[in-house]
C-alpha cells in the first residue's frame, strides 16, 4: 500500500469503517511508516479535541432547568384534550400564575418527578386550558368517595391569604383527575395570576410514605413554572406559579403554613387499618 | 378508555427511557448550528414532539440518538425551507473545498476554541458531516440517511471538510506549511 491509499483510508480506519482486508492492509503499512502513523494520530487527536470541546462549550450547555420542562411539556401532550361545557367557568381565571400543592412521597426520585409531572399536568389541563377528560367533582364528594383528606380542603387553606406579593382570593375548590391520578385542587387567584393547590395521595404505600417532613421543598421549574412541595403522613402537596421565583416563595411559603396544618391526613386505607 | 390510557403511559415510559437521556446532545447539536438558545429549545422540542408522536416507528434496540438526530435535521431543514433560506450547500462552497490545494499537518496543541472556531468557518455542509461524524459518531451510512445524501456525498464532504479545517487551524495558530511540506505532496 502507498502512503497516498493510506491517506485516503485513515479517517475511515478511525471510524471502524473499513473491511477487515484493508483494515489489515492498513494496519501492515502504518507499522512501517512513521509519517502516516504521525498522521493517523494527528487527525484522531482533532476528532477527539472536537469531541471535547463541544461537550465542553459553556456556549453549548443547555439550561439546567430545559429538560424538566421539556419533559413536562411532553408528558403533558400525551394527555387526550378535551374542552368541556363545564369548564368554561375556568376561562374567568386562566392566567399565568399557578401553584400546585399535592401529596406524595421524596422515597425514589424518579416516582416523585412522575407526580410532580402529573400535579403540573393537572394545572395546566384544568386551571389553564380545561381540558380535563373526567368533569371534576366536590371536595365533599371526593372525601366520601375516595380520601377522607380533601374534605379538609374545603375550608384550608382559608379563602383569603395575605402575602407580602398580594392578597390571594379563592377562585375554587374541587377534586380532579390527571393522567390517573386524583388531586384535590384549591385554586386561588392573585391579580392576574393563578395559583393552584394540589394534593393527592403519597406515591409509594410504605414506611417512606409515612414520612410526615412538613418542610417546604423547592423544585426546578417545569413548563416555566415555579414549584414547591412538602409532604405530610401518606399525602404530597405541591405549589406551583409563574410568578418570578421572588414572588413565588413568598407565596408558597404563606400557602405552605396552613397546608401543613392539615395534620389528619389519612387515607382510606389507614382508615380501614383503624 | 382504560386500555388507551394504559397505551400512551407505555409509549411515554418507552419515550422516557429511550428518547430523552439524549436531550443534552440533541440540544449541544441544535445549538450549534442555530446559533441562538431560543431557536435551539425550539428545535429540541419540535424535533422531541415529532419523535414522540411517531415512537411507534422506532425499533428498540437500534440506534436512537442517529433516529433523533435524523429528526432533529429534518425538522431543521423544513424550518429553514419555510423561511426561505438559502440552501445550505451552496455550489461556492464546494468549489471552494475541491479547491483545497494542500492538506497542512495538524497543529500539536489544539485548544477548544481552536477547534471550535476553525469549525465554524468552514462551509456548513462541511461542519454538518462533521459534527455527525466526529463529534456524534454516527457511521456513515446513519450520516447519509440523516442528511438525505449518498454514503459516497458523506465520505467526500468529510474528506474535503477535515482539509478545510486543518487549515483553518492552520491559519489560526499563524503558521505556514510550505507545499514541499505537505506529506500527501511528497509522496504522490
Amino acid at each position: 500500500m502507498q502512503c497516498r491509499d493510506a491517506r485516503e483510508l485513515l479517517d475511515s480506519f478511525i471510524g471502524e469503517e473499513l473491511l477487515v482486508e484493508t483494515n489489515h492492509e492498513l494496519l501492515q503499512h502504518l507499522a512501517t511508516c512513521p509519517d502516516c502513523s504521525a498522521e493517523l494520530e494527528g487527525r484522531r487527536r482533532m476528532r477527539s479535541g472536537l469531541k471535547q470541546a463541544f461537550s465542553g462549550s459553556m456556549d453549548l450547555q443547555m439550561r439546567p432547568q430545559f429538560a424538566d420542562e421539556l419533559t413536562a411539556r411532553l408528558r403533558v401532550s400525551t394527555q387526550p384534550a378535551a374542552r368541556p361545557a363545564w369548564q368554561i367557568r375556568w376561562f374567568a381565571i386562566a392566567a399565568s400564575l399557578l401553584v400546585v400543592v399535592g401529596a406524595g412521597t421524596y422515597a425514589l426520585r424518579t416516582r416523585i418527578s412522575e407526580v410532580t409531572h402529573l400535579a403540573a399536568g393537572d394545572h395546566q389541563n384544568c386551571a389553564v386550558k380545561f381540558a380535563l377528560q373526567e368533569k371534576p367533582i366536590s371536595l365533599k364528594e371526593a372525601a366520601e368517595r375516595y380520601d377522607t383528606t380533601y374534605a379538609q380542603l374545603v375550608t384550608t387553606p382559608p379563602d383569603t391569604v395575605r402575602t407580602a406579593a398580594g392578597i390571594l382570593r379563592i377562585a375554587d375548590r374541587h377534586s380532579c383527575v390527571f393522567g390517573g391520578r386524583r388531586f384535590g385542587h384549591v385554586v386561588f387567584r392573585l391579580d392576574d395570576h393563578l395559583v393552584s393547590v394540589l394534593v393527592t395521595q403519597a406515591e409509594i404505600a410504605g414506611a417512606s410514605s409515612k414520612e410526615d417532613v412538613r418542610q417546604l421543598s423547592w423544585l426546578p421549574r417545569m413548563n416555566g413554572f415555579g414549584m414547591a412541595s412538602l409532604h405530610t403522613t401518606g399525602h404530597v402537596v405541591y405549589i406551583v406559579s409563574d410568578l418570578q421565583d421572588s414572588e413565588f416563595r413568598v407565596v408558597a411559603q404563606a400557602l405552605a403554613q396552613p397546608a401543613s396544618q392539615l395534620a389528619a391526613f389519612r387515607s382510606p386505607l389507614e382508615f380501614q387499618h383503624n | 378508555m382504560q386500555d388507551d390510557s394504559e397505551a400512551r403511559q407505555a409509549v411515554w415510559a418507552g419515550f422516557e427511557a429511550e428518547a430523552l437521556p439524549h436531550v443534552e446532545r440533541l440540544f449541544r447539536m441544535a445549538m450549534w448550528f442555530e446559533r441562538d438558545r431560543h431557536e435551539a429549545e425550539d428545535l429540541v422540542q419540535e424535533t422531541l414532539k415529532q419523535a414522540l408522536e411517531s415512537f411507534h416507528r422506532y425499533t428498540p434496540g437500534t440506534n436512537c440518538r442517529a433516529w433523533l438526530t435524523s429528526i432533529l435535521h429534518n425538522v431543521r431543514s423544513n424550518r429553514r425551507r419555510a423561511k426561505g433560506r438559502s440552501p445550505i450547500v451552496s455550489a461556492d462552497a464546494e468549489l471552494l473545498a475541491s479547491t483545497v490545494p494542500f492538506v497542512p499537518p495538524v497543529p500539536e496543541h489544539l485548544t477548544d476554541d481552536d477547534l471550535l472556531g476553525a469549525l465554524r468557518r468552514i462551509p456548513v455542509q462541511y461542519q454538518e458531516v462533521i459534527v455527525l461524524s466526529d463529534v456524534e459518531e454516527l457511521p456513515y451510512k446513519e450520516i447519509a440517511a440523516t442528511l438525505s445524501i449518498p454514503i459516497g456525498t458523506v465520505m467526500s464532504r468529510l474528506h474535503r471538510g477535515r482539509a478545510l479545517l486543518r487549515q483553518e487551524l492552520t491559519k489560526a495558530r499563524g503558521q505556514v506549511v510550505p507545499i514541499s511540506a505537505d506529506p500527501q505532496r511528497r509522496r504522490s
